[in-house]
């Protein structure tokens, strides 16, 4: 169970992880970060991975955590930190939280978007990749250049 | 019959053994096939072939698996070669028979090592011993965080409806599931069901309350049935009273214990060593069952492999004394649904649709050449590689054949040995839950003289419906839309409860001023006004708990 509410886990989370899931995303939540000293430093709302993509996806209530968040993408090794909001209020806090930090949204790393516009995001950007088709590919390639020696 | 051309005799035994694989070996075969027969063609086809012969002629009757390329190391070869396959494979599950001290623990720890960073979940049961749990410091420093549970502290209702599974379709399973756990009597098993279904009535299961029976309340349903056949009747009360009072409240008394559904987010080492058999074969099967019979009904197909489930000493989960029943039942079904399974047993004495449906098949030294037989009939041996068998294999050493992929001969491979780098850093004894302990359960309050006592007390049955008594049915039927579709927006439960649009708005803000619902607003669209979202309170699930009674437990 995660330890976030209704808000949190039921509407955003899950909509989200069903989302990702749809275009053929490999998803974890609530996923440990370990540190260099292998304890553990966090966890991630919602952790994506598809093809070479690797996406911390953060659901915020308010710009407490903002700072946190990016250390674990960063200690994740995240091509992409998504912060997710319920709503543009939220959001646009999140953006002048983020001003304060040094840390524009616009540097495509991070994202700071209302679940409907994750949820498009999602739709627009990620429904032509697929892990089903690259691993198809794989083995194609394999079989066809593979298995050498 | 005329005898092949050695050419033709020396391509096609290349083709077997997938010698010609390479750009010059391929370029050989094409050759040939136009006609060129000169030296350069020759060479190129005969002479891999004739070393391949006098390698294979040092290397015993198994023929030198080529599996080069994967992502999956399986072992090494008797040349310390590593043999590798492709993780998604594991899809297939693995069978594994070998005596005690063969290995094969060390093979899955081996195996689960790899694996385990790549999926979303890990189960690995030990039945016997604390063996996985030196699993848990290596995993942390790839990034998994294994939890360590033992049998007291779980918190489970066998009896609690997977998501996704209809009611009614899970009561059969679970009645076959406790038959062949408690040992009782074929008649027992229509007992069984007919009370479950009685049980998910009255406790407004088939509504979609999440209030489940427990076992608890099985036992004295039974008990109180007196109309029932007495023989099946007296097995189940004499069956569960052992496993109630061995396991007690604080482990199955949960109206909704943890959900498999949870667990299978997580990575898992559930060390059963210390439990009585019984109770031990109520957990593994309980759960797995859940698990198998939740993805069968979602109807998922081919996915990448998310679940991977090890199980040390599974001889009682893959029984032939099971007859078809449970795990054995639905393995033929589980696979393509995303999980992996790794059973390992110490005999050869498993059910026939285990061997049938474990695509993958490991076989160490065993101690009976009954077990040789069988697992060498399954692999296809020959008579020398059966012979070689009984007098070769050592521990760690063992033969296999992958069920997917281009080599499908047995081969003989090596695992390494087992040298974790701090043995004594971690101690064997540490329960670690994690985030496990904020899990959502609903405790049960279990009848003090039930299981302890006499055993005449009637079927524990919900509340009485008063406290809904200020709510209309057109507003339960909201509540019970918000409940059953949670986190839509408002205007979703308009046509979702089959109220008119005005009315509905009427009945939303007084369930929020009455405090059963709290609304968010969230932009559920990439633009355009804020959604209400609404949030059921727990008033609101406590008032359906109770409301169902009265409506004979109808879907909506």
């Amino acid at each position: 169970m995660m330890r976030g509410d209704f808000l949190h886990n039921e509407v955003s989370v899950d909509q989200l992880d069903v989302a990702w899931r749809s275009v053929g995303a490999s998803t974890w939540r609530e996923r440990a970060i370990f540190d260099a000293q292998g304890q553990i430093f966090g966890y991630t709302d919602l952790l994506v991975r598809l093809g070479s993509y690797l996406i911390a996806v953060e659901v915020e209530l308010s710009p407490k955590r903002v700072a946190r968040d990016i250390e674990k993408a960063l200690a994740l090794s995240a091509t992409e930190l998504w912060i997710v909001t319920p709503n543009v209020r939220v959001r646009c806090a999140i953006h002048r939280s983020l001003q304060r930090l040094g840390q524009g949204s616009g540097n495509g790393f991070i994202f700071v978007l209302t679940l409907g516009q994750a949820l498009q995001r999602v739709r627009n950007c990620f429904s032509l990749f697929s892990g089903v088709n690259a691993g198809k590919k794989q083995i194609e390639t394999e079989r066809n250049y593979g298995h050498g020696s | 019959m005329e005898k092949l051309p050695q050419l033709l005799q020396d391509l096609l035994y290349a083709e077997e053994y997938h010698l010609l694989d390479n750009d010059a070996g391929q370029a050989a075969k094409q050759a040939f096939e136009a006609g060129v027969t000169d030296t350069l063609v020759r060479s190129l086809i005969s002479g891999p072939v004739a070393r391949h012969k006098i390698a294979q002629a040092f290397a015993g009757p198994f023929p030198l698996p080529k599996l080069v390329h994967g992502d999956l190391e399986v072992g090494f070869d008797i040349n310390g070669r590593p043999l590798r396959t492709f993780r998604r494979f594991a899809n297939g599950h693995f069978l594994t028979v070998a005596g005690t001290g063969s290995g094969k623990t060390t093979r899955d720890r081996f195996v689960v090592l790899q694996i385990a960073p790549h999926v979303k979940s890990t189960w690995l049961f030990d039945l016997r011993k604390q063996e996985f749990t030196t699993l848990r410091p290596p995993l942390q420093r790839l990034g998994v965080d294994l939890r360590i549970l033992r049998a007291r502290s779980l918190r489970l209702n066998p009896i609690q409806v997977p998501k996704h599974v209809h009611p009614a379709d899970f009561a059969p399973r679970v009645a076959d599931m406790l038959v062949q756990v408690l040992f009782l009597p074929p008649r027992a098993s229509k007992l069984l069901h007919a009370t479950i279904l009685r049980l998910y009535q009255s406790f407004d299961v088939f509504a979609g309350s999440r209030r489940y029976p427990t076992l608890f309340d099985l036992r004295e349903a039974v008990a109180a049935d007196k109309g029932a056949n007495p023989p099946a009747r007296q097995a189940i009360v004499d069956s569960l009273d052992p496993v109630l009072m061995s396991l007690g409240p604080e482990v199955l008394g949960y109206h909704m214990g943890w959900s498999t559904h949870d667990l299978a987010q997580r990575h898992i080492a559930f060390e059963l060593g210390g439990a009585a058999e019984v109770d031990k074969d109520l957990i593994l099967n309980g759960l797995i069952l859940s698990e198998f019979a939740s993805r069968v009904a979602q109807g998922i197909s081919n996915p990448s492999m998310d679940l991977y489930i090890v199980c040390d000493e599974a001889a009682r989960l893959v029984s032939p004394s099971s007859g078809g029943l449970g795990v054995s039942d639905l393995i033929g079904l589980v696979r393509g649904t995303g999980i992996g399974l790794d059973l390992s047993v110490q005999t050869s004495d498993v059910a026939p649709a285990i061997l049938s449906n474990t695509a993958n098949k490991v076989i160490g030294r065993c101690g009976s050449a009954t077990d040789y037989e069988v697992m060498g009939n399954a692999i296809g041996l020959t008579v020398d590689q059966r012979r070689w068998m009984t007098t070769h294999l050592v521990p760690g050493l063992f033969v296999g054949q992958l069920g997917e992929g281009d080599w499908r001969f047995p081969f003989v491979f090596r695992v390494p040995r087992w040298n974790p780098a701090n043995p004594v850093g971690f101690p064997a004894t540490a329960i670690h839950l994690g985030d496990l302990e904020h899990l959502p359960v609903v405790r049960a309050a279990i009848p003090q003289t039930s299981v302890f006592g006499n055993s005449s007390l009637p079927i524990a049955s919900p509340p009485s419906a008063s406290a809904n008594s200020t709510l209309s049915a057109m507003e339960l039927r909201y509540l019970e839309a918000v409940v059953r579709h949670p986190g839509k927006p408002s205007s979703a439960y308009t046509h979702l409860a089959g109220i008119g649009a005005k009315q509905a708005q009427q009945i939303r803000k007084h369930l929020v001023a009455e405090s059963y619902l709290r609304e968010h607003c969230i932009n559920m669209g990439s633009r355009g006004r804020a959604s209400i979202v609404l949030e059921p309170l727990a008033p609101t699930h406590q008032v359906l708990g109770q409301a169902g009674n009265g409506r004979g437990g109808n879907q909506p």
